[in-house]
């Protein structure tokens, strides 16, 4: 009996180790490959974060096409479907040096891994077949969000801004005008004022003009269309508490408090904020293309610049990439695969999924984006008024702590004075 | 004395004697046990004792984990003391305990004294009070936010039956923190309803035939009877359900985000915030500290209070 226990134990001992030790094995796989020459086949490890529509194109079309483009190169994608998942173990792999060779990246997380040397640059790479890339078909601004000191790190793939979206059929009904293209804050109010109406009379709001939510992403068109601006250029200080600032804040909290002609949605769940703007209980909405995946089929709608402020239209825009790891053993061969994924065709493909902005100008001018909704064109137009999104290292605090206080406005708990005052402390705590 | 000493000595000596002669038996069966721990003792060392260290070692330095770590001494603790979202969140999490710990318990108690009258059925109700606990508290986080939804959620509706117009219990933060203290509730009342009720089983019926006949009512039962009897266990849930509140994260993540403002973020989910979404790891582990000890500060007071009110038997 005793014999039989000690075998037993032995072997599920033993298999244990097998297994963990075949386990370290598989998670790094490029150790044991040697650097390509020539016709061997190399292994990319490429980390994702997009939605399952998306990664389903990668793994059932978009890879196996590059891989039989290029025989040389398997790609071994893996993807997260949710954004802070994914950074937390991007993070965690690159400190235990386990991280794959590209990974997907936006600007918010650019600032972070760039500092830490985490991203190969590919000037060289660039400047090297630069016939072959054409450069000037990307928009230098959204070259220069993927830059750092100097140095180029990321061919923009992606990229996008808020613009106003509204129900045609809405406005159709009730006979109001579609937005102008030169129409003004006091415009934007006036046509929200029209769209808010309580249909059965019973006291409660069914139609509302405008949807609010407590996003930084959200407030910062206005804030930049009344000229104002979260910190200085370094990064070092707060400037949220300016009067252009205030004056941009209160128009758009008044909104809710005073005007009572926007809809807040606080916890800004995107999918509550779809359903709310698709059943028409709110007609207008400031979203980015990549948000009309949602819409499409299931409304009818068309898109407007943001209202003109003050200082002119206000904008703000993110830009995604895909990185090269520092730490990579085949720089050549993940710059075929970035070379590849920023190219016109792939571009192309990834569009046509109702996504973001592509970032070169002739796919975002081609006629397969242009087609709907009728000013499609308005999406790329955008980039000449957006602002880069203020993204310094500790950008997620920034933002959540913005996003507190946003609430808080709306809900009348703090005025815009006390709101943006506790911000400029927060902020420069925040930056130090 | 001296001989009584000898012969203990000598008892010893036989004592020892024998225990050598049972000693390789006994070594092999150490080793055997040893051998049928190791799984539960590895697990045990690599993700309790290995992490708890670690996060001990990480509140002295400053981490985003992706450059390495600097240490910054008693620094996190010292912005923790200046942070006011901190003090917020301090103060959210006794307000959530003090309401959600008293009226869960009292429930909780009430129900399991139904369900040991011994009516028909007791089985199925025991089930369907316990369900709460079983099911994921994600999934049924989104029931509840369906149920707390303004516009068209089942609590308003039903609300409105009696002319009263609901507020946004989610989304306004007067209401919020009541919203996830009510899902909290209703979420544990079963676990702690099923000790309860062990524990009420487990009272001498004599006691209450005794009782009876000297005339008690039933309340007098309950106080002077079944109270005293079950303190044990009283006290067991007590200790369980101050750890579990003060470890509130599930309903907050899932119903709230935290919001609207900071009206119900607590303190695990400053930790996963800091830790996970602002990369901040070494002030993330500082308030898993700070966690720690109010829960072992709470823990050892209720042990030294326990002798003026826990009975066992």
């Amino acid at each position: 009996m005793r014999k039989l226990i000690s075998i037993a134990l032995i072997s599920t001992l033993l298999t244990g180790l097998v297994g963990c030790s075949s386990g370290t094995e598989t998670s790094t796989p490029n150790e044991k490959v040697a650097p390509s020459k020539g016709d061997e086949v190399v292994t990319l490890k490429f980390s994702v974060q997009h939605s399952a529509p998306v990664v389903k194109k990668f793994e059932e079309e978009w890879i196996p096409a590059f891989e039989e483009e290029h025989p040389n190169i398997k790609i071994e994608m893996n993807s997260d479907p949710d954004k802070i998942a994914f950074y937390q173990r991007m993070k965690t792999q690159f400190a235990t040096n386990k991280n794959p060779d590209l990974m997907r990246i936006t600007i918010e997380e650019f600032p972070n891994f760039v500092q830490s040397n985490a991203f190969l640059s590919i000037d060289e790479f660039a400047k090297r077949d630069s016939a072959e890339l054409d450069m000037d078909d990307f928009a230098p601004n959204l070259l220069e969000a993927f830059s750092d000191e100097g140095k180029l790190y990321i061919l923009p793939t992606d990229w996008n801004s808020t613009v106003i979206h509204y129900n045609t059929k809405v406005f159709d009904e009730m006979g109001i005008p579609y937005p102008e293209e030169n129409w003004t804050w006091d415009d934007f109010l006036e046509t929200a004022k029209k769209l808010t109406v309580d249909k059965n009379g019973d006291g409660k709001i069914d139609q509302y003009g405008f949807l609010v939510t407590d996003r930084l992403f959200s407030a910062a068109p206005f804030v930049y269309g009344a000229g104002g601006k979260f910190m200085s250029d370094d990064y070092s200080q707060a400037l949220i508490n300016s009067s252009e600032s205030k004056e941009a804040l209160q128009f758009y909290v008044d909104l809710v408090q005073k005007h009572k002609v926007a809809l807040h949605l606080p916890g800004a769940n995107p999918a509550n904020q779809f359903d709310a703007f698709i059943s028409g209980q709110a007609a207008m909405v400031s979203m980015p293309r990549a948000s009309i995946v949602n819409l499409l089929g299931k409304m009818e709608f068309d898109i407007a610049h943001n209202p003109k402020g003050p200082k002119g239209i206000g904008g703000v825009f993110g830009i995604g990439g895909y990185a090269i790891m520092s730490n990579t053993k085949h720089p050549e061969e993940a710059w075929t695969f970035m070379k590849w994924l920023a190219s016109k065709e792939q571009q192309t493909r990834m569009t046509s999924t109702g996504a973001s902005v592509p970032g070169r100008k002739s796919v975002a001018t081609s006629s397969n984006i242009l087609e709907y909704p009728k000013h499609a064109s308005i999406y790329y137009d955008d980039s000449q008024y957006a602002t880069l999104l203020e993204t310094p290292p500790a950008f997620s605090e920034i933002e959540a702590a913005f996003n507190s206080e946003l609430g808080l406005m709306f809900e009348g708990k703090k005025s815009v004075d006390e709101g943006l005052q506790y911000l400029e402390g927060k902020f420069n705590d925040i930056l130090k | 004395m001296n001989i009584h000493s000898a012969e203990l000595e000598g008892q010893v000596h036989v004592a020892e004697k024998k225990k050598i002669r049972k000693s390789k038996r006994e070594r092999q069966e150490i080793l055997y046990a040893y051998l049928f721990l190791m799984p539960s003792l590895i697990g045990f060392m690599l993700f309790i004792i290995i992490p708890t260290v670690g996060s001990f070692v990480l509140s002295f330095v400053e981490w985003d984990l992706l450059t390495a770590p600097k240490f910054v001494g008693l620094g996190n603790f010292e912005s923790l003391a200046k942070d006011d979202v901190f003090a917020t969140i301090l103060k959210n999490t006794f307000v959530f305990s003090i309401f959600t710990i008293p009226i869960g318990m009292a429930i909780s108690f009430l129900i399991a004294v139904l369900l040991n009258q011994g009516l028909k059925g007791t089985n199925i109700y025991r089930t369907i009070f316990f369900l709460p606990v079983m099911a994921s508290a994600a999934g049924s986080a989104v029931v509840w936010k369906w149920i707390f939804e303004k516009d068209f959620g089942l609590l308003n509706y039903l609300l409105s039956f009696f002319g009263i117009v609901g507020p946004g219990w989610l989304t306004s933060s007067e209401w919020s923190m009541t919203s996830v203290i009510i899902m909290s509730i209703w979420k544990y009342i079963g676990f702690d309803m099923v000790i309860f009720l062990a524990a009420l089983q487990g009272v001498p019926k004599d006691l209450y035939e005794a009782a009876e006949i000297d005339g008690a009512k039933a309340w007098h039962k309950i106080r002077h009877i079944t109270l005293p009897m079950i303190s044990y266990s009283t006290f067991f849930v007590l200790i369980m359900a101050i750890i579990r509140s003060f470890q509130i994260f599930d309903q907050m993540y899932i119903l709230t985000k935290g919001g609207p403002g900071y009206s119900t973020q607590v303190l695990v989910y400053y930790i996963y915030t800091n830790a996970f979404e602002f990369f901040k790891l070494g002030y993330a582990s500082s308030v898993a500290w700070v966690l720690f000890v109010i829960i072992l500060v709470i823990t050892l007071i209720q042990m030294k209070l326990q002798k003026k009110w826990v009975f066992y038997r």
